[in-house]
């Protein structure tokens, strides 16, 4: 305990700087800001991101980052509590409940009870990340490389089980990500591959373009299918703080949300997402009345609303303690550490403990920002929601125009991230998700390079694989997994979660 | 007959006929790359089994696509993909020609037209004023090396 006592010192002398707090609070309040903004997610915004942050130190530009990931989640209950529209898909449930609040005259009690539950599942998450990392990266620090693709392959597997929509077409995603991220000269023989000539693709695709055209351009021009803007009833504000009666009611839901959300945040896969809707269906459960709930029951903001911040957090952990990243905004992290030249992994924690312990420690920080930007600066936001999308999105082309440029100053990744702009949007057409692509192009050299290892330190014989307990262990996880989501119970389960979303 | 072309162009069909299309695409262009062996892997071993892999992938989804008719893509929006494609393009055709302050006053006004109803002042003023936040955020902030208004320097 006291190891972990000195380590949080330490994290918040590192996160208290001026620059690091200043860092924090940009994030926490871009994240804020496009977390109340509907149509723009973490996902773009922290790839819009990335260039800014070759600029900065990379503890910092981390905290930055970060900061935006959980600030949305702060953000996009405002949005669905105020209008009734998710700001963010981890905020849906929200509305249901947050909304019928607001109609009734208790939009501030809402808003105060999804600020503060959010608030205590992100000390309680930091605390787990301080905790669990470093137990999690001693254990790993003794992978060797088949270990190393099982791991990689459990992470696969899952984001498969927890992606949306069909799980054929998300394993195709992934092979397809994976094939993405071996155009360009072979490590081990510096042979070209896939590269047809070309010169921009001789390092390789950038990740840069790549995420911002899937996740940045297609995104708009989906948002755009409607043509016009949907229509914003408002609701105004009274009193801000919650009854005796509400939190009451709030706390013990915000706790289980808080546990819900760790767990299946942790789950390589996870997000901020699926633990919201797991909250919200378990509250439902759990009350004595559950016919209250889509008419303004407290319960049902408070457990979603700490159920996404935890595990939005808690995502976090495989990819500081495993060099995994479980979703694709962790997995824009990897790759804004491997720009820094920091090799994602076990022994960052050990190596790189002020990136490790001042990132912890900036969460809980950012979320102290976040609450007093959240509640008693509420209506710079509403203000906000006033800004048609119609002077939003071209900023966001230009913003991701520069970004992509200002990497290497090379017009080619411009024109590659139009590229991915328009394939980005067929993929949505054709009902194929973009995140487990993404996820297979990160993980797919890490895959190549030590599956390459493994079999040449066995002698080219497969079964390596199984032979050594951890990796054994990892797959036969996957092997579980991948069979419990083609059962039928679990497919209706499955689906239920990508209707209600 | 609208029925059979359900069948045949839906959601799940497509994707497998992209994911079969790029597997093939992955097996002749990689045709040249050495296999190796298992032991001693050359740069066409993964590429190779990731491409069957797909294949096989593919050509299932597509299968299963004929047997049960799925959701039709919805109609594509033509006028956004083009218009934002299109704005991304010139952006990257005129940045180091004309200058970052006139690259980006090109792609606002031309994104601005995926929407109808656009109003020519509100976007020749939305133009200006993220022209002039760029220009002081990426140039004089953080120092990108990219001209700002070439014409001037003449």
């Amino acid at each position: 305990m006291d190891f972990l006592f000195g380590n949080i010192v330490h994290g918040l002398a590192v996160a208290m700087t001026p620059a690091n707090l200043g860092l924090c609070l940009i994030g926490c309040v871009l994240g804020t800001l496009i977390g109340v903004l509907p149509g723009l997610g973490p996902t773009a915004t922290v790839a819009m991101l990335m260039p800014v942050t070759f600029r900065l130190e990379p503890t910092g530009a981390l905290i930055m980052m970060a900061g935006v990931f959980y600030g949305s989640q702060y953000g996009g209950s405002t949005t669905a509590i105020l209008v009734n529209l998710p700001g963010e898909s981890s905020s849906v449930v929200t509305c249901l409940d947050g909304y019928a609040m607001a109609r009734q005259g208790r939009a501030g009690a809402a808003l105060a009870i999804a600020a503060l539950a959010s608030l205590f599942a992100g000390t309680v998450t930091t605390f787990l990340i301080a905790w669990a990392g470093p137990a999690i990266a001693s254990v790993a620090l003794q992978f060797q490389s088949p270990d190393y693709v099982a791991v990689m392959v459990l992470g696969l597997v899952a984001a498969v089980v927890l992606a949306h929509g069909s799980v054929l077409k998300a394993v195709a995603m992934i092979l397809l990500g994976i094939f993405l991220g071996l155009i360009g000269t072979d490590v081990s023989t510096s042979e070209q591959r896939f590269t047809f000539g070309l010169d921009t693709l001789f390092d390789g695709i950038g990740f840069v373009p790549l995420s911002m055209g899937l996740f940045g351009l297609a995104e708009i021009m989906f948002n755009l299918e409607g043509g016009g803007e949907a229509n914003r009833t408002r609701v105004a504000i009274d009193r801000l703080w919650p009854t005796r009666q509400d939190f009451r009611e709030a706390t013990p839901a915000a706790i289980r949300g808080t546990l819900l959300g760790c767990f299946l945040g942790v789950l390589p896969g996870g997000g901020s997402t699926i633990p919201s809707f797991a909250a919200y269906s378990l509250e439902k459960k759990l009350a004595r009345d559950p016919s209250r709930f889509g008419h303004g029951a407290v319960e049902g903001v408070a457990g979603p609303e700490a159920a996404n911040n935890a595990g939005a957090q808690a995502c976090f952990i495989p990819m500081l303690s495993l060099g995994i990243p479980p979703n694709a905004v962790m997995a824009l992290m990897v790759g804004a550490m491997m720009i820094h030249g920091i090799q994602p992994g076990p022994q960052i924690i050990q190596k790189q403990p002020d990136l490790f312990w001042g990132l912890v420690a900036s969460m809980w920080i950012g979320n102290a920002m976040l609450i007093v930007l959240n509640l008693p600066l509420i209506w710079i936001w509403v203000k906000l929601l006033e800004v048609p999308y119609r002077f939003l999105f071209p900023a966001v082309i230009v913003l991701c125009g520069i970004g992509v440029y200002s990497i290497d100053n090379r017009l080619s990744d411009v024109v590659l991230m139009a590229f991915f702009g328009v394939f980005g949007y067929g993929l949505r057409k054709l009902d194929c998700e973009p995140a487990p692509l993404l996820l297979g192009f990160i993980l797919g050299p890490l895959i190549e390079e030590n599956f390459r290892r493994s079999l040449m330190l066995s002698g080219g014989d497969p079964s390596v694989f199984v032979t050594r307990p951890i990796s054994l262990g990892f797959l036969t996880v996957s092997a579980v997994l991948l069979a419990a989501v083609l059962l039928p119970a679990f497919q209706q389960r499955r689906e239920q979660w990508s209707e209600e979303s | 007959m609208t029925t059979r072309l359900n069948l045949r162009f839906n959601q799940d069909t497509l994707s497998g006929a992209l994911c079969v299309a790029v597997a093939v695409v992955g097996l002749v262009a990689g045709h040249s790359l050495d296999m190796g062996t298992a032991a001693e892997m050359g740069p066409g071993y993964v590429p190779r089994l990731l491409c069957l892999g797909l294949l096989g992938m593919g050509l299932l989804i597509a299968l299963l696509g004929l047997r049960s008719p799925g959701a039709r893509p919805t109609p594509v929006a033509w006028r956004p993909l083009l218009v934002i494609t299109g704005a991304v393009l010139v952006f990257a055709a005129s940045l180091e020609r004309l200058g970052l302050a006139l690259a980006v006053i090109l792609a606002v006004v031309i994104a601005s037209l995926a929407t109808p109803g656009a109003r020519a002042r509100e976007i020749v003023t939305a133009a200006l004023m993220l022209a002039i936040a760029v220009v002081l955020i990426f140039v004089t902030g953080l120092g990108l090396p990219v001209p700002v208004l070439p014409a001037l320097d003449r």
